[in-house]
């Protein structure tokens, strides 16, 4: 037998039954929402807070009237990222007024907003670092490292990096004093390892080397030789009378062999003169070696220095080192907060119809309409606060600013958001501009800020050795960064004033000395600079920092630095003198030897050209008193023979 | 003590004497409520539908629970597919102009790319869902629901209703 499948139950589509069951889940789901939508709103906003600004967001009480449709924030703090001790941004209450119509399309629109007690850069009782599973969530919606602004942020923080390890050592400056004043110079300088007595005693012995190289080379000249070869000749033309035309005749070939000898030894005295120059050169002057001494003896002053750890005074890097790595710091800040306002209020170009968001799935995709808001505005907001709070210095300085048209959509808006925040309290003033522009195109983001009279501790410079207390200091400064498109430019004017050195206090020579470093210096100016994008980013920084410690640094401590070394160069002095000396003569000793030698031979063959030339202009004479007497006895000859013929002739 | 409970629906599904088409109705409205965001208004509406139209709201609620997890597995695809409708396809913007800027209609975060890929799965798979939904019932029904009905496990877990009503009850 077939079983037999039971028919289905014949029912109508709508079942009028669940009418009731579902009007209760429903009106359930409502009361919950209703009793409940403060805290799930509250836990959005945590969510969507720590999300955009990378650290823990906490909110004591949130509130949504549904009468006046207002929403109120109570006890906001957002943790700083980059410090996750303290708070980026606080503050007491905020109350917002929604626009009803609006928020049925899904817009956020309100015409007013206020926000009470902010402050920034407060103490947290708890770190503020988010999990890592959040923070992995945040880094995934960092700008790309390889994008315009990705680029500019990792170059500034690897700047910073590079800025703060050139911070000198305060333990090497410390070790001025400490060193020269503990320092022993017994037994420090040793003879043996002395490069000024090893270069005398080079020097001599080249000296030595070098007479006897020039006597080699006279030797080599072979002038007794040569001079001697000339006697004959000589002998021979002294030993000859002429006493007629003939012997005369007969004398000219030993005048002109007399006279190529001469030319001979003038070409060797030539050599001599040569040599000697080339001698004279050679050995140089006394002065020269005494220089040569002196440069050695620096050098061996530089070793012992070196060996003795005589520290030196080189303060060029300070400034950056010091405010290099704040200054980026805050730039970096900047760069931050232009990065996060262009996530969320991002520039497009008007032609853009859809704007595309990353987000946690997807994207979404806004599809904006002219004349009707933006999916999220606050026409004004206003607020109160101080630059006060839990772990900040000085005297805090209430402020009151407007914030202007903070939007999801500033292109469909055509108004760029504008803050103006201005505090002034007994002489100390505080104001911020600042003009987030992303209704071009090309977005630019400006912050302008300047502050006078307000305590220098405030800067928070980094913690060194080097700085006085700054408690009692002011600072009044002016910078204004600027961030169009991913062009960065940014500058500081600063100038701490009313500082005052540090307290010397008893024993501690390190205290000692910076309370000295610092005495008369109450005012640093200080400027810096920041341009270019991420792949070319130029940095400048200067202040009168340098010059001012250095001075004074090398004031106090040069003075007695150069009294070791005047003790290290006595003691060098000491042992070279004699060395010197000794060199001195020996080299006085083989220059006057070498030339002396070669002057002598000089002398001797001079004698010799001499002793000839003079034979030869006495033959010469003769030879030519000979000749005229042949001629007049010719003459007369032929007078006589001329008168007898003229006597034959008329005697007849 | 879930897993227990979900099989057991779906054997009490089975062997229910619920018409085929009011579990395929059932397991439509669970396919859209698993491919839809768990918060949104669209998910609102999907339930009081399946309160007010005759279907079997079992199967929904297994198809929920089924096809959520099938949803999230084909986030990738319902990305590309919505990436393609909101953002590549220019012709379709002053549509979703118009509804972006309706009353209400953004809250079903239609101009999320995943959201709107997955109603798009959903609206593509739906048809198909429910006539294999059906034809698998009728089939069932035909050749092993009696089969089944005597199997020693499909027993057992018909007196753990009972078992588990007693324990919730004490």
């Amino acid at each position: 037998m077939e079983p037999k499948t039971p028919k289905p139950k014949k029912t109508g589509v709508i079942r009028w039954k669940y009418a009731l069951p579902a009007a209760i889940v429903i009106g359930l789901v409502l009361a919950f929402n209703y009793f409940f939508l403060d805290a799930l709103l509250k836990r959005g906003l945590i969510m969507a807070g720590e999300l955009a600004l990378g650290a823990k967001v906490e909110i004591a009480s949130l509130k949504l009237k549904w009468s006046d449709l207002s929403l109120t924030v109570r006890g906001v703090a957002a943790a700083n990222k980059d410090n996750p001790m303290t708070n980026l941004v606080e503050f007491e209450s905020a109350r917002l007024a929604i626009k009803p119509l609006p928020l049925l399309s899904k817009k956020l629109n309100i015409e007013e907003a206020s926000l009470t007690g902010l402050r920034w850069g407060t103490e947290r009782k708890t770190s503020g670092a988010l999990p890592p599973a959040k923070q992995k969530s945040y880094a995934a919606r960092l700008a790309p490292a390889d994008s315009p602004t990705g680029k500019l942020l990792a170059k500034l923080e690897t700047q910073a990096e590079t800025e703060w390890q050139a911070l000198p050592a305060w333990d090497n400056i410390q070790k001025v004093k400490n060193q020269i004043s503990s320092l022993s110079l017994e037994g420090v300088v040793k003879p043996e390892n002395l490069e000024t007595l090893k270069q005398a005693e080079a020097l001599k012995q080249e000296a030595q080397n070098k007479a006897g190289q020039y006597r080699q080379k006279l030797q080599n000249l072979d002038v007794a030789a040569k001079v001697q070869a000339v006697q004959p000749a000589l002998e021979e033309l002294k030993g000859m009378q002429i006493r007629s035309a003939q012997d005369a005749a007969a004398a000219k070939d030993k005048i002109d062999t007399a006279q190529r000898k001469i030319q001979e030894l003038q070409a060797l005295q030539g050599q001599l003169q040569q040599l000697k120059a080339q001698a004279e050169s050679d050995f140089g002057q006394a002065a020269s070696l005494t220089q040569k001494l002196n440069e050695w003896k620096e050098k061996d002053l530089a070793a012992l220095s070196s060996q003795l750890q005589l520290p030196s005074l080189s303060f060029e890097n300070l400034t950056r080192s010091l405010v290099g790595p704040l200054w980026l710091s805050r730039v970096r800040q900047f760069v931050d907060l232009a990065n996060t306002a262009r996530r969320y209020m991002p520039p497009r170009k008007e032609k853009d119809k859809k704007v595309v968001q990353p987000r946690l799935h997807g994207l979404d995709v806004s599809f904006p309409l002219a004349q009707v808001p933006p999916a999220f505005l606050i026409q004004k907001l206003s607020l109160t606060g101080s630059t006060g709070g839990p772990g900040k210095t000085g005297e805090p300085v209430d402020f009151v600013g407007l914030v202007t048209n903070i939007t999801s959509d500033p292109r469909l808006l055509g108004l760029p958001t504008k803050a103006e925040i201005k505090g002034a309290q007994s002489g100390r003033v505080y104001d911020v501009t600042a003009v987030l522009d992303h209704t071009a195109d090309v977005p630019k983001d400006t912050v302008a800020l300047s502050a006078q009279g307000l305590a220098a501790s405030s800067l928070h410079l980094p913690s060194s050795d080097y700085m006085p207390n700054l408690a009692a200091g002011q600072v009044a400064f002016s910078s204004r960064f600027t961030l169009q498109g991913d062009e960065l430019e940014a500058d500081l004017q600063a100038a701490l004033s009313g500082l005052k050195p540090p307290a010397a206090g008893t024993g501690d020579e390190a205290k000692k000395l910076l309370a000295e470093l610092w005495q008369g210096v109450n005012r640093v100016n200080l400027q810096a600079k920041v341009k270019g994008r991420g792949d070319d980013l130029q940095l400048s920084l200067s202040s009168d920092l340098d010059r001012l410690l250095g001075d004074r640094l090398k004031a106090m401590a040069g003075e007695k630095l150069a009294e070791v070394r005047a003790k290290l160069m006595a003691e060098i002095n000491k042992y070279a003198a004699a060395k010197q000396k000794e060199l001195l003569d020996q080299y006085g000793l083989s220059k006057s030897g070498a030339l002396g030698d070669i002057t002598s031979t000089q002398g001797s063959v001079q004698d010799k050209i001499a002793a000839i030339q003079k034979a030869v202009q006495e033959k010469q004479a003769a030879a030519q008193q000979a000749v005229d007497q042949q001629k007049k006895q010719a003459e007369d000859q032929a007078k006589q023979k001329a008168q007898e013929q003229l006597k034959n002739l008329f005697g007849k | 003590m879930i897993g227990l409970r979900a099989v057991k629906s779906v054997f009490t599904i089975l062997q229910s004497e619920n018409s085929p088409m009011q579990i395929a109705g059932g397991v439509a409205i669970g396919l859209f409520m698993g491919f839809s965001p768990f918060n949104g208004p669209q998910n609102y509406l999907l339930m009081i539908l399946l309160f007010f139209l005759n279907v079997n709201v079992a199967s929904a609620t297994v198809a929920t629970a089924l096809f959520s997890g099938l949803a999230a597995l084909l986030d990738p695809v319902a990305h590309k597919l919505g990436f393609a409708l909101l953002v590549s396809n220019d012709s379709l913007t002053p549509f979703w102009t118009a509804l972006y800027n309706l009353p209400v209609v953004p809250f079903t975060r239609f101009n999320n790319t995943v959201v709107l890929g997955s109603f798009v799965l959903a609206l593509i798979l739906v048809i198909p869902v429910i006539f294999l939904t059906r034809a698998f019932i009728l089939y069932y029904r035909a050749h092993w629901r009696e089969r089944v009905g005597k199997v020693g496990v499909v027993k057992w877990l018909s007196g753990l209703n009972t078992a588990l009503g007693i324990k919730e009850k004490l």
